[in-house]
């Protein structure tokens, strides 16, 4: 017992350190974000995100099927054939403050750090405007399937692709840092 | 509505002691993993995920009628209330009757009464799927290695499904029973699956997943290294 106790001494086994550390900065930088994105009010944030956000996706719904005419109505896609509403839970925040963390906590040299977040912006909104235009198509051709996409299929594509994203950035900041690159 | 600040806590503390024990785990393993190889475990995990996913979500019915009679034997053995039986009532949306028999009082039943509820266990099979596809994506050394944590999966799968349906088919009794004994004005006890209903539902199948996928990646390094 003493022996596997002692592996839990930090100064002489900084990798446990580690092992318990980075999910801990991870596990607090995670819950400010969300924090800090909560205490954001609904007005604030249709004013700055979820207005041009939601007329983006209905341009591209737009481009696809101009015979729908959709239209926006506060925070809806609307068409003759869907209704979808887009809420705080349906913007993406929750992969773009689960990247940002890790990439954080992952501690590169401050380039690639903002570069990292800035991908991860771009690769989230990306892939989130993907899911609200697919979303809004199902709605209408199969519910059933609409709600597996909505529940279960867009959110685990997001977070292994979200995932995927942050193990290549980090193998390549491990390089750069380790001079290999 | 006020957040639960007591169950948020305890759940960061959950996620907190899982992600540094993976990383306790796999650390050496992750940070010596070269880029082809990422690109395989992604590109695998994504791939058999979605595969499965749709496997399962189209299998639901086939699935649910092969195991039917393993459904109503460990339905009939985590509760001793009610006597049941298992039927398909819709192939094409897998839904199932569960017919059911009051062995005791259960107020406002008495014994002898006869009900019947649906029950759709299409999610269940679908969240199988993370299981299968996390074991294909492991990255490992032989065809061997990859070929044993392929068949390990079905094992594994199949605890995972044992470990959900007899209980959530018996917490959604539960609370048809709960609801009528309220409206009768009586008060219907906790049931003893009732904080492993809770537990799974409340994100405890990631962690079930996540054990079991350790225990076969474990088991395979012991055989294979």
């Amino acid at each position: 017992m003493p022996s596997f106790l002692s592996k839990f001494n930090f100064r002489t086994h900084p990798a446990t350190a580690t092992s318990i550390l980075l999910p801990l900065y991870f596990l607090i930088l995670y819950t400010l974000l969300d924090y800090g994105y909560r205490a954001l009010s609904d007005e604030t944030l249709r004013l700055y995100y979820h207005d041009f956000f939601i007329a983006f996706c209905a341009f591209i719904i737009d481009i696809i099927a101009p015979e729908d005419t959709v239209k926006v109505i506060q925070n809806s896609i609307i068409s003759a054939k869907a209704n979808l509403a887009i809420v705080r839970t349906c913007d993406g925040s929750t992969s773009f403050f689960l990247l940002t963390s890790a990439i954080l906590v992952f501690r590169s040299t401050l380039k690639l750090t903002l570069l990292g977040i800035f991908l991860a912006l771009i690769l989230v909104l990306f892939l989130n405007t993907i899911r609200i235009v697919s979303l809004f198509f199902l709605m209408d051709l199969n519910h059933s399937w609409f709600s597996y996409v909505h529940i279960t299929v867009a959110p685990f594509l997001l977070l292994s692709l979200s995932s995927a994203y942050f193990a290549f950035w980090a193998y390549f900041a491990n390089e750069v840092k380790q001079g290999g690159a | 509505m006020e957040p639960d600040y007591l169950a948020m806590m305890i759940r960061l503390l959950l996620i907190w002691f899982i992600l540094s024990c993976l990383l306790l785990l796999y650390r050496k393993y992750f940070f010596s993993i070269n880029k082809t190889r990422l690109l395989g475990i992604f590109s695998r995990l994504i791939a058999s995920w979605l595969s499965l996913f749709f496997l399962y979500t189209y299998l639901s019915a086939t699935i649910s009628t092969a195991l039917m009679p393993i459904f109503t034997y460990s339905l009939n053995y985590v509760q001793s209330e009610y006597s049941a039986t298992l039927s398909l009532i819709d192939a094409s949306n897998s839904t199932l009757q569960i017919g059911i028999t009051t062995l005791k009082d259960i107020p406002p039943f008495i014994p002898g009464i006869s009900y019947y509820q649906f029950f759709n266990p299409t999610s269940i099979f679908q969240g199988l799927s993370l299981v299968s596809a996390l074991l294909i994506a492991w990255p490992v050394d032989t065809l061997k290695a990859r070929f044993f944590l392929f068949l390990t999966s079905f094992p594994l799968s199949f605890i995972l499904l044992m470990l959900n349906i007899p209980f959530q088919i018996a917490s959604s009794f539960d609370s048809t029973f709960s609801k009528l004994a309220r409206i009768n004005d009586l008060i219907r006890p906790e049931q003893i699956y009732q904080p492993w209903v809770l537990f799974i539902a409340n994100g405890g199948n990631y962690i079930l997943v996540i054990i079991l996928v350790v225990f076969a990646t474990q088991l395979q390094k012991r055989l294979f290294s």
